[in-house]
């Protein structure tokens, strides 16, 4: 073993690998930042040149470039409440009211070291977890994915602002437009009018992108204002601050990574309920849950965390089990076999020194990744005090490029424009935002699982032994505010004299 | 000195305005004589109508690679997969007949849709201008290796076995129906599982039984140990699995269900079909297809989609085959149409 390591460490830093990983980097994070596009629309691009390459050098450039994207992706949604990629919606909800208070390099800072530390952690839980993967995997059937899910749609209490009523009507309105579209279990085309640009359903990245980017600059330009944030700490100090955060909830991070792994190991799991999920218990599990949407950085720990570790999850899940997790795992394992290595156990015993090179790999690109965007986001920051007059046009312009490049749909254009629409006047009269996404990205997933339950294990499928487990958390969590009230109030009232 | 920068920069845009009306008023200098005169220098939207990463998008690219680097046009490459593949069968279709759009699409998929007579689908089959078919992967039956089910007896002997499916009028679903329908099953196929390793995992976990699903994109599963092949969906073995028997070895069939079987080996198999849209100039088809039959003879091209097949690829079918092979599916489509609607209303969940 520790031969297979020397080797590994050898191989990767020749000069040439690391060169390769370190340009693979900074084409990753440019791809992370640019709103929409994520690793699904540009792999496809990176996959025909890697053929006549050396093994090594296709693996490390494929890895180093994806185990970055999720570390720069959050920043536009902290900057300009602008998703880099759908996982990292849940950001926004923090990331951005930091900026408006003028603390965008302390929420930069803080998203970059939960997100870099997210993604290294579980390299080194990689090969202690390798046994454990497969029985896990195997003991998540149908229902348990369904009480996950439900799991995350329950966040939505933790999700609804000022009013609960608004905030569930956001939800359920989310949980609606999820069910546009072919329906995969029954084949039905539902509300979509006949129309094909909806027979896919409603795309989440220019929902996103309109429902929380288009409709903040339209509510700022509304209000008179001239930019995002009047004053913006572009200093190094302010970066550190976050920095300094994440190490003050270490065990909020250490709890949201290991969450996040998990989800990520686990095949068909949306990586948009991690992000969810761990906001939602960063939520619950507070001090200060009055803080949460206003502008507190555990928000922005919590998914930046969960959003890393559940790449590096997926990406061990592929190489370790050669069962790929999601589309964009699907093009990863083709890529290990384009070079001729199949990816699986026996990968882990007959290319141990490739399978350390590579995991090796994810951690350094995440480290350099990591070191690349601290130094830049003082510079970042600045963007934030940009004049509207120069932002406004340059945001629109890039995010619609980024939505026709990754859904190529002009329809998405309208799709954007109608719910930075929608997201205007629910911003303006109360209704949770943050919400209706959630339902929106949880509902489709719970419908399917929930119905696949139902025709594998009948009506009942939740009274198996698991999934009853889970639920039973599920209320303890959900009640843990209450009961924490309640202990401390009987407190209270028999300490008196 | 900002007066010069303000001189400099109306005169650069003028000039810049005479460029692009000129660009677009003038016709071309002169028109091109041969389809390779045409195409050079031009932009071909080429449209995948699978998932990125799936084998099957991997060949396209390659084939999109070779076909730039023979026509001399620029290729760019688009997945789109919508409504399990639909998207873009009907965005190649829909396109002007002039030899500039193309893409590929998965036989099985595509003929499935026509069988089924899916309203979604707005193309006919044999308009479409064919260009070459890649591989011809038959339909296996997959099962658990350590599960009850090992012999086509257990299958016969169990009550009420849940097959997998993928789209509810998906590859994987029909043949799912047809396994039910030739071994005379007590058994559903279930829909809406989003990806191969998902169906082989839920084998593993016994919540399904087995499902159909050709061996390249089950390959990483039958590696994995979690499924192996029972049979093959065909009349004969698969020379790519000799040890695997094909379906017609381990029960006898009527002719009716023969004639489904064969449909299995015909137009239901798992190929990679290279088209354009319907009705463009023959002598540009012509020159697409002379082109594509160059690619079978180039070794560098045979061993790429060797390489993301994971074996040696034997079948290339030409343009002009195909067209015919098409024609041929479209004469006896009303016949399978009643049986898969039949087998859909009674067996699908």
């Amino acid at each position: 073993m520790l031969e297979a390591y020397g080797t590994a460490i050898a191989t990767l830093f020749q000069p040439i690998n690391l060169l390769i990983l370190f340009a693979a980097v900074i084409v990753g994070l440019i791809v992370g930042v640019i709103p929409a596009i994520g690793g699904l629309a540009t792999l496809p691009l990176i996959l025909p040149f890697i053929f006549r390459m050396p093994v090594e050098i296709a693996l490390i450039l494929i890895v180093g470039f994806h185990a970055v994207i999720f570390t720069s992706s959050g920043m536009t949604s902290i900057l300009l409440n602008i998703p880099g990629t759908a996982p990292s919606a849940a950001t926004m909800v923090d990331g951005f009211p930091m900026t408006r208070k003028g603390e965008g390099g302390r929420a930069i800072g803080a998203a970059v070291t939960s997100s870099m530390a997210g993604g290294v952690l579980p390299v080194f839980l990689a090969l202690a977890m390798v046994p454990l993967v497969l029985p896990l995997i195997i003991a998540l059937g149908q229902p348990e994915m369904a009480i996950l899910i439900l799991l995350g749609i329950s966040f939505l209490a933790a999700l609804t602002g000022g009013s609960a009523i608004k905030g569930l009507m956001a939800g359920m309105l989310g949980l609606l437009l999820s069910f546009i579209g072919y329906h995969t279990i029954t084949g039905v085309h539902r509300f979509d009018f006949g129309a094909a640009a909806l027979y896919d359903g409603i795309e989440l990245i220019p929902l996103a992108l309109g429902l929380f980017g288009l409709s903040e600059l339209f509510y700022l330009i509304m209000k008179g204002e001239t930019a995002i944030a009047q004053r913006a700490i572009a200093k190094l100090s302010g970066v550190m601050e976050g920095v300094k955060d994440v190490w003050r909830h270490r065990w909020l991070w250490f709890r949201s990574t290991i969450i996040g792994y998990v989800i990520g190991i686990i095949p068909g799991i949306g990586a948009e309920v991690a992000t969810w999920v761990c906001y939602g218990q960063a939520k619950q599990t507070s001090k200060h849950p009055e803080k949460f949407g206003k502008g507190a950085v555990e928000g922005v720990i919590a998914p930046e965390a969960a959003d890393n570790a559940k790449e590096a999850g997926a990406m061990l899940t592929t190489m370790a089990l050669g069962i790929p997790g999601s589309s964009v795992m699907a093009l990863f394992l083709a890529a290990f076999l384009m070079v001729g290595v199949t990816p699986g156990p026996a990968m882990m015993v007959e290319h141990l020194p490739l399978a350390l090179t590579l995991l090796l790999g994810i951690a350094l690109a995440n480290i350099v990744g990591g070191v690349i965007c601290l130094l830049a986001a003082p510079q970042l920051a600045r963007v934030a005090s940009v004049h509207f007059d120069f932002l406004f046009p340059g945001i629109l312009i890039v995010a619609m490029i980024g939505v026709y490049v990754a859904t190529l749909s002009p329809m998405n254009f309208a799709t954007v424009l109608i719910f930075g629409i929608v997201g205007l006047v629910m911003k303006l009269y109360g209704y949770s935002r943050p919400a209706l996404l959630l339902g929106f990205v949880l509902g489709g997933l719970f419908e399917r699982y929930s119905l696949l339950s139902i025709k594998i294990y009948g009506p009942l499928f939740f009274l198996r032994p698991i999934p009853l487990a889970m639920l039973i958390v599920m209320a303890l969590l959900l009640s843990y505010p209450y009961l924490k009230r309640g202990i401390t109030s009987l407190r209270g009232r028999y300490s008196q004299p | 000195m900002i007066n010069m920068i303000k001189k400099f920069a109306v005169i650069t845009g003028v000039l810049l305005l005479v460029v692009v009306i000129a660009a677009a008023g003038c016709p071309a200098a002169t028109e091109p004589t041969t389809p390779a005169d045409f195409y050079k220098g031009k932009t071909i939207d080429f449209a995948v109508a699978q998932s990125p990463g799936t084998c099957a998008d991997l060949i396209s690219r390659i084939i999109a690679s070779h076909l730039g680097n023979g026509t001399g046009a620029s290729v760019i490459v688009a997945n789109r997969a919508g409504a399990g593949g639909l998207e873009g069968m009907n965005y190649v279709y829909k396109a002007r007949p002039d030899g500039l759009t193309m893409g590929t699409v998965a036989s099985a998929k595509f003929v499935g849709n026509s069988v089924l007579s899916d309203p979604a689908a707005v193309y006919e089959i044999e308009k479409f201008s064919y260009i070459i078919s890649i591989d011809r992967q038959s339909y296996y039956f997959f099962v658990s290796p350590e599960g009850p089910y090992q012999s086509v007896a257990d299958l016969q002997a169990g009550k009420d076995l849940k097959l997998g499916g993928g789209s509810p009028s998906g590859s994987v679903c029909l043949g799912g129906l047809t396994v039910i329908k030739l071994l005379g099953l007590d058994a559903r196929v279930i829909t809406g599982f989003g990806s191969e390793s998902e169906r082989a995992l839920a084998v593993e976990r016994e919540e399904l039984i087995g499902y159909c699903l050709n061996m390249p994109n089950a390959r990483a599963s039958v590696e994995a140990g979690m499924v192996k092949p029972m049979f093959v969906l065909a009349t004969e073995r698969d020379p790519l699995t000799p040890d695997v028997p094909a379906i017609t070895e381990l029960v006898s069939l009527s002719d009716q269900d023969l004639a489904l079987v064969r449909l299995w080996g015909t137009a239901l198999v798992g190929s990679t079909l290279c088209i354009a849209s319907p009705g463009i100039p023959e002598d540009r088809l012509a020159f697409l297809r002379d082109l594509a039959d160059g690619w079978t003879q180039d070794e560098g091209f045979r061993a790429e989609i060797d390489a993301v097949s994971g074996y040696e690829v034997q079948s290339y079918v030409t343009g002009e085959e195909l067209a015919v092979a098409m024609l041929d599916t479209v004469a006896n489509l009303d016949d399978f149409q009643a049986i898969f609607i039949e087998l859909i209303e009674k067996y699908r969940a």
